[in-house]
């Protein structure tokens, strides 16, 4: 089953932290801080939509609270790594569990050696 | 699909064809297509290292539940297809990958499944379409078909010389509306 961001909570935890400040001045604040969001993606945020992925950790270093936090058990992002992956995958909605396992360790073998072969050429 | 994509998307199929220095009309395998975008192709009976229970589950055991995965490393966009499936079907899983590069689609919707410890990425439904679109042109440029309807030539014909199924020729032939066209110039 298909899991992702706690977007409800997100979106109430970053309008609780803006407070009466307008989304302009928020946006600009990330972005002098931390890293380039817009306030029409944070409106949106509000608004109930899922962001991508840098504007996920973006919000969240903003809000001075881990991924973690609005992510369930299943969705959590690999800490244990150097790097996160991140892959698209066309495949059947729900998998068995053993699928899933051996597309995981597909991608990460296949991302390692284009890794490898990029410090070679280095 | 974004106004005017459909248009861009047949003469994109025709652009590709001659930049690559063939006819606007020639087959084309997604493989050489990749090559020239500088895209790189891998079968996962390829990947260093890979366990053998790995390729039995990914290639035999459950082989009809996926079909591509694909990431970007260092600039360089990196599909891995599922090479068990039937050449037709892998030409079209190919050109569908190539679709949303060529269409400069950026998955943004995220989301995971239990138990894959990845961060996935999907596109959306408008992104799907267009590139459901564009890939079919890239295997069966419309001009293509044209040809080949005058031709009065079968599905199974044209679909063995552009590497395609029978199905995907009959839903070209259907969306182009090529067969009504030469019905018209005949009469």
């Amino acid at each position: 089953m298909a899991s992702s961001i706690n977007i409800r909570k997100l979106s109430e935890e970053l309008r609780a932290h803006r407070g009466n400040r307008p989304l302009r001045e928020i946006a600009g604040e990330i972005s002098t801080k931390i890293g380039k969001v817009s306030a029409s993606t944070l409106s949106r945020i509000e608004q109930g939509k899922i962001p991508d992925l840098d504007t996920f950790v973006k919000v969240c270093k903003w809000l001075g609270v881990d991924t973690d936090r609005f992510l369930d058990s299943s969705s959590r992002l690999p800490t244990n790594t150097p790097e996160v992956i991140e892959a698209h995958l066309r495949a059947d909605k729900i998998l068995n569990p053993e699928t899933i396992s051996a597309l995981s360790e597909m991608i990460r073998l296949a991302y390692s050696d284009a890794k490898g072969r990029a410090s070679m050429e280095k | 699909m974004r106004k005017g994509f459909k248009k861009w998307s047949e003469q994109k199929s025709e652009d590709v064809r001659r930049d690559m220095g063939l006819q606007r009309y020639a087959p084309l395998h997604a493989a050489d297509l990749a090559k020239q975008l500088k895209i790189q192709i891998i079968s996962p009976q390829h990947i260093p290292n890979i366990s053998q229970t790995t390729l039995n589950q990914l290639l035999f055991k459950d082989n009809s539940s996926w079909s591509a995965a694909s990431f970007q490393f260092d600039g360089q966009f990196i599909v891995i297809h599922n090479s068990s499936h039937a050449p037709s079907r892998i030409e079209s899983d190919l050109m569908h990958e190539i679709a949303h590069k060529l269409s400069d689609h950026r998955p943004t919707k995220i989301h995971s499944l239990d138990g894959i410890d990845i961060p996935l990425r999907s596109y959306d439904d408008e992104q799907e379409e267009e590139a459901k679109w564009l890939g079919a042109c890239l295997q069966i440029p419309r001009c293509a078909l044209l040809y080949c309807a005058y031709r009065a030539m079968e599905n199974e014909e044209i679909a063995r010389i552009y590497f395609a199924s029978p199905s995907l020729v009959l839903y070209r032939r259907n969306v182009t509306g090529v067969d009504l066209q030469v019905r018209r110039t005949k009469f």
